[in-house]
């Protein structure tokens, strides 16, 4: 009796590695979708320093009231103005500070929102002091 | 002469060998790219339009709508800590490891500044510098 010489191809199947190599693509893509991890960045003073080295007439100030409305350097303003009141002062000055104070009963939100005009305008330098830090100044009043 | 028809077979074969050096490429380059979360919890975060990455490793303070905090010193999940006092204690075991250790907030949109200024004050006083405020970007909804 003959014996029949069936020839085995020497391939490696590679086809399900594509498969099982997308799934975990797509895995990857969901999980980085749904982190949060970005945000707005700024840094605390440290703590051998004061919060404000600079002249608090050289910066300037805005306030945030419970209402979420604006007030800078003592006149009311709307936050889409912001830009063009800071523009003038960062041209002379690209370092300009300016110091934000936020009400104690006014929403997180309105805070970042501020913070994130600020940026858009490209001010570096913001000082966010808390309110400790503000009574220990002798500026804590005003701002509840 | 008699021209004789060349009769090569062609293979009716698609070949996948790249598909995969491509799929794995892709799949590095998100495993090195995804920063995992540290924390579940649904909250509204606050919109912002300008967006930078946290930094890898940062610890993570939750503050929720109700005022209740969860922190994580970056390793592992956030924990629920008992108020602001276990914060406090959660930050300076961050800090006196590594004064320089990034943190990262992330807050309810809708939360008090009270609570965020109380928190900024814990950090202030643990010698905290680098601070992210996670936020939403305003294109994703």
């Amino acid at each position: 009796m003959k014996l029949g010489r069936r020839e085995v191809p020497a391939e490696i199947p590679t086809a399900s590695m594509a498969d099982v190599a997308f799934l975990l693509i797509i895995f990857f893509l969901v999980a980085s979708f749904y982190s949060v991890t970005r945000g707005v960045q700024f840094s605390l003073p440290r703590h051998d320093e004061s919060a404000f080295t600079v002249e608090p007439e050289a910066a300037v100030l805005i306030e945030v009231a419970p209402d979420s409305s604006l007030t800078v350097d003592g006149r009311p303003l709307a936050l889409k103005e912001l830009p063009g009141y800071l523009r003038p002062k960062l041209a002379r000055n690209p370092g300009k500070p300016v110091i934000m104070r936020t009400a104690l009963d006014a929403p997180y939100s309105a805070m970042t929102d501020v913070f994130d005009e600020l940026r858009q305008a490209g001010v570096r330098n913001v000082v966010i002091p808390t309110q400790a830090e503000l009574a220990l100044y002798g500026l804590g009043g005003g701002a509840q | 002469m008699r021209i004789r028809p060349n009769r090569r077979t062609l293979t009716a074969a698609i070949p996948t060998a790249t598909m995969a050096d491509i799929a794995f490429l892709l799949i590095i380059f998100f495993m090195v790219t995804t920063a995992y979360s540290l924390d579940r919890t649904a909250l509204e975060l606050p919109q912002t339009r300008e967006q930078e990455q946290s930094p890898k490793g940062a610890a993570l303070i939750v503050v929720a709508a109700d005022d209740t905090f969860r922190f994580s010193a970056g390793e592992t999940d956030a924990e629920p800590v008992t108020g602001l006092e276990g914060l406090a204690a959660g930050i300076r075991g961050v800090t006196a490891a590594n004064r320089l250790h990034p943190f990262s907030i992330k807050a309810d949109r809708n939360v008090k500044y009270r609570t965020i200024d109380a928190v900024l004050e814990q950090l202030r006083q643990a010698g905290a510098e680098r601070i992210t405020l996670l936020s939403r970007g305003e294109d994703t909804r």
